[in-house]
Parts: structure tokens; C-alpha cells; sequence
């Protein structure tokens, strides 16, 4: 418990020397991160943050959504387990793999067809591979529960399984879908080298899909092993703004889960 | 002729999905392994990396990874079981503590690795002075993966908790004697298998380390020195050396091999298990 607390107190102490120096100020809402000349603006690294992030979740949440669905109603029961185990699987594979499988294998396809390289395109890429099968298996649990508890019911008075999908099944489990949603995005919001590898990492406000972006998490992972005094310190205060989005998206999570029970 | 209904739109969508997802299995970790397999031998896990890591082993830096693991986890056990058997306890679950820690738990969960990489930087190697250091790693990492182990370890505990809780209590045992004499032993290999997913996780995590446990190639075995772990080699031979990316394959099908055979074992004997008893 009080380990929560001591890290937010740490990261906020890291953060103190750059938010009471001169530089704190409406410049941080600029688009201009020189640290060297000491303009410290975030909104060109958060703009890469969820541009990033709201590319793979269009991609990632319906999949992994319609994925979950079709392992619960459209497979028949001998595949379910062998299945689940090879998402688990996928699920399990350490990010910085994905992220150098990105490197060496998708951004030369990428290369080759729009001839853009590491790119906010590929970044994302990387991000849907690693979000998909995590979602899917947090989607199916959300939904098996309340599957198990109705689709008897529904299957004893003769409803199509169209019926069931969308009429009980999912306005049942409306909370909790939404639920597993917010934790998907918090957990892409957490995810670092990979993006970083393959994404670019040019501090600018992204043109187009195909031009190069970074991300906040990205942009500490770089700079933090020369960055010193007041630099270093936005840095940490870089890695406020995340956990302060997490927290908050945490909180809008247990509320969705609440409200409506 | 079918005919095209909403229903066959929804299930041809459904399963496609699903089958693009294990393609993507496929796709991404069969080449991988295909082609690297064979150029991994023992020569290579055991042997020094030479010009910076383009050519040569992995050896020390294998050793500083399941040194920095085996630290983690003793110290996430250690700090972890107590507060799993207080969370699994049924008859306190509605406690304000109780509640309060697992959001806090919740919260720890979520959170960025890079943000416990800067915390454990400014804590551990900093205001500590460990410097870069793989006991300064290993503290991050435990930290990381307090939150899974707990959750796993509570849903594992609840059962024999609710099941055996009443017989200990009215045999007059203390919480502390019920906890160690009856609960620990009980549920021994379970929290073993929860511990190699564990492992799994553990050595996967690339980002906490970077500025905990630190880049160095060279590690004589002592804990307060620095090490890179494989995912930080991986990390760093694809993008910082020109030129190594074949080694940074090779480790990665090390590493991809640890962790999913791991993680596999332990899931497939919990799944096993959990159908057993129902």
C-alpha cells in the first residue's frame, strides 16, 4: 500500500526542481522540445503518445473483442482450451520481442510499399500485437461468466445465438466490457521500448500516418541515461503526466465497473 | 445457398478475428525460431560477448538475468505472501484496509514500467546509493511484479481459505499458526507454478531496467554490481550496434524459449488442475 504512495511521492520529488524552476510554465503547452535551450514542450510527445495509442486501439479492441466472442460462441468446446493456451501464449511474449520482430520484419515491408520506414504506422503495428491477444483473453473472461450463466436460458427458449449476442449478452456485460477497454488503454499507455524501436522518435507533431513520432515514455527511455539538472527532472516529470493518466483512467475503470450495479 | 444474415456476418467476423490472432503466433515466433534455432548452442549461452556483443555469447549476461530474477522473486515472495493470505481471508473482506489495498494493488498494476524504472532510479540507485546495480534491479522488478503474484496467490489461497478457515479456527489455532501449518504447506505447489509465471514475466521486462540494473557486459557474479539482463541486450544490440541484429535474434529466441515454456507449464498445470476439481 505504502509503496504506492512512496512512488508517486519519488517521481513527484524527481519532478519538484523542473516544476518550481523558471521553465514550468504555459511553455509546456507548446510543441518545441529543445532541451538544450531549455524549452521543455510536451504537447508534440503527448500528441505521439496517443496518436500512437488510439491507431492500435481502432485496430486492437474490435478484434480482440470479436475475437473473445467467437471463442466463446462459434468454437466447439474441445478447441476452446488449446486455443486459450496459445493466446496465453502471445500474451506472455516479452514486448522488446515483438518490438524487434517489428524492426527486422515489418518495416521493411513497410519500406518497401510506402517507402516510409520507422514510422507512427509501425509503432502502432507493434502496440496491436502486443494489445490483441492481452484484450482478448481480459474481454473473455469479462464475458464467460455471464455467457455461462445465460446462454443456457436463452438456448432453453430457442433464441438465435444473433439474438443472444446482441440483444442479452452484451448489454449485460456493457460495464464490464467497458471496463476491460479502459485497463487495455491504460496498459498501451504503459508500453515503452517496443513503440521506441520501431517508431522513429522525431520530437514533431506527427504530419501523417507515415511520419515518424515519440512518445512520452519513449522520449525518457532516450534521454534519461545523459540527461542531468533541470532536463533530467522533466523527464521525471514526463513520467508524472503517465502515471497520472493511468491513475486516472483506473479510477474511470472502477467507476464504469460500479456505477450501474 | 446460406443466406447472408447478421448472425453468419457476426461468426465469419468472429472467427476471422480469432484465426488472425493465432496466425499472428505463428507468424512471429515460428521463423523466429525456424531460423535461429540451430545457431543457438551451448557455446553460445555460456560463453563471454565480445566487441561490445556482436559476436560471442550471452554467458554473463544470462547469469546476471537469473541472478536479478531469483532476487525479485524471493524478495516479491517475501513481501508479497503475508498481504495475499490477509486479501484472501474471507471473513475480512469488506475491511477498509483490505479495500484500500487492493486499489492500491490495482493501481500498482497499471502503472508504466518506465514509471517504476524512474522511480526505482531515483529511490534505489539514488537516494539509496546502490548504484546501478542488479540488487537495485531486482528491488525494481519485485516491486513489479508484486501485483501479479499477489492477485494469482489470492485466487489460489481464497478456495483453501474458505474450505479449511473454519476447521482451523475451531481447533483453536492462531492466524499465524493456521497461516504456516496448515495454509503454506497445503497450497505449496501452486504457489510454485504461480511463481514460474512469475519468472516469465520477470524475465521479459526491459524498460524498469534500464536505469536500475544498467548496460554493463561484464559481470563477475556480484550483486552490487551492474548487469544488463537479456531484454536490455536485446534491447540494446538492435538499436545502439550496428550490425549485431542476428544476436539480438539469438537472444531472443533464448528468451522467447524461457518465458513461454515457463509461463506454458505453469498455465497448463493450473488449467489441469482447475478441471480436475470441477
Amino acid at each position: 500500500m505504502s509503496l504506492v504512495v512512496l512512488i508517486f511521492v519519488f517521481t513527484l520529488q524527481g519532478s519538484w526542481p523542473f516544476v518550481t524552476s523558471d521553465y514550468f510554465s504555459l511553455q509546456i503547452f507548446s510543441a518545441n522540445w529543445f532541451p538544450s535551450e531549455n524549452s521543455y514542450g510536451f504537447i508534440s510527445l503527448i500528441t505521439g503518445t496517443f496518436s500512437v495509442l488510439s491507431l492500435s486501439l481502432l485496430v486492437s479492441l474490435p478484434l480482440a473483442f470479436f475475437a473473445a466472442l467467437g471463442l466463446l460462441q462459434f468454437t466447439s468446446k474441445k478447441l476452446t482450451s488449446p486455443i486459450l493456451i496459445l493466446i496465453e501464449t502471445l500474451a506472455g511474449l516479452p514486448s522488446i520481442v515483438i518490438g524487434l520482430y517489428c524492426l527486422l520484419t515489418v518495416i521493411p515491408t513497410t519500406n518497401h510499399i510506402f517507402s516510409s520506414g520507422t514510422s507512427l504506422l509501425v509503432g502502432s503495428i507493434a502496440l496491436s500485437i502486443i494489445l490483441i491477444p492481452q484484450l482478448t483473453l481480459s474481454f473473455y473472461q469479462s464475458l464467460i461468466i455471464q455467457h455461462q450463466l445465460l446462454w443456457p436460458q436463452a438456448w432453453c427458449n430457442n433464441l438465435s445465438s444473433e439474438t443472444f449476442i446482441y440483444k442479452i449478452l452484451i448489454p449485460s456485460s456493457l460495464n464490464k466490457i467497458k471496463e476491460c477497454g479502459i485497463m487495455g488503454i491504460s496498459r498501451g499507455l504503459g508500453e515503452t521500448l517496443a513503440i521506441l524501436m520501431v517508431s522513429g522518435n522525431v520530437v514533431r507533431l506527427p504530419e501523417s500516418i507515415f511520419s515518424p513520432v515519440r512518445t512520452l515514455n519513449a522520449n525518457i527511455a532516450l534521454e534519461m541515461p545523459y540527461a542531468v539538472g533541470i532536463h533530467r527532472s522533466s523527464l521525471f516529470f514526463s513520467g508524472t503526466i503517465t502515471f497520472i493518466f493511468t491513475l486516472f483512467l483506473l479510477l474511470l475503470a472502477k467507476y464504469e465497473k460500479n456505477h450501474k450495479n | 445457398m446460406k443466406k447472408i444474415t447478421k448472425i453468419n456476418i457476426t461468426k465469419w467476423i468472429c472467427l476471422s478475428s480469432l484465426l488472425f490472432i493465432l496466425s499472428l503466433l505463428l507468424l512471429i515466433v515460428g521463423p523466429l525460431l525456424w531460423k535461429n534455432l540451430p545457431d543457438v548452442g551451448l557455446s553460445f549461452l555460456l560463453d563471454q560477448p565480445v566487441f561490445a556483443g556482436k559476436e560471442g555469447g550471452v554467458g554473463p549476461i544470462l547469469r546476471g538475468t537469473v541472478l536479478l530474477t531469483f532476487i525479485a522473486i524471493f524478495i516479491s515472495v517475501i513481501l508479497g505472501l503475508p498481504v495475499a493470505i490477509q486479501l484472501s481471508h474471507p471473513f475480512k473482506k469488506n475491511k477498509r484496509i483490505i479495500k484500500t489495498a487492493r486499489l492500491s494493488l490495482d493501481l500498482l498494476a497499471s502503472t508504466p514500467s518506465i514509471v517504476f524504472g524512474l522511480f526505482g532510479n531515483y529511490f534505489f540507485v539514488i537516494t539509496m546509493k546502490l548504484g546501478y546495480s542488479i540488487l537495485a534491479g531486482a528491488l525494481t522488478l519485485s516491486i513489479m511484479i508484486l501485483p501479479l503474484f499477489i492477485r494469482l496467490c489470492e485466487l489460489e489461497l481464497a478456495t483453501y481459505q474458505e474450505k479449511l478457515l473454519p476447521v482451523g479456527f475451531s481447533h483453536g489455532l492462531s492466524d499465524y499458526e493456521f497461516a504456516t501449518k496448515v495454509l503454506l504447506p497445503v497450497s505449496f505447489t501452486s504457489i510454485g507454478f504461480i511463481l514460474l509465471i512469475c519468472v516469465s514475466r520477470a524475465f521479459g521486462e526491459t524498460a524498469a531496467l534500464l536505469f536500475t540494473s544498467g548496460f554493463s557486459l561484464r559481470n563477475s557474479g556480484n550483486i552490487l554490481e551492474s548487469s544488463r539482463t537479456l531484454s536490455v541486450h536485446i534491447f540494446d544490440m538492435s538499436l545502439n550496434v550496428p550490425g549485431a541484429d542476428g544476436q539480438a535474434m539469438k537472444s531472443s529466441v533464448v528468451l522467447i524459449i524461457v518465458t513461454v515454456l515457463t509461463s506454458l507449464v505453469a498455465r497448463i498445470f493450473i488449467k489441469k488442475r482447475e478441471s480436475n476439481e470441477s
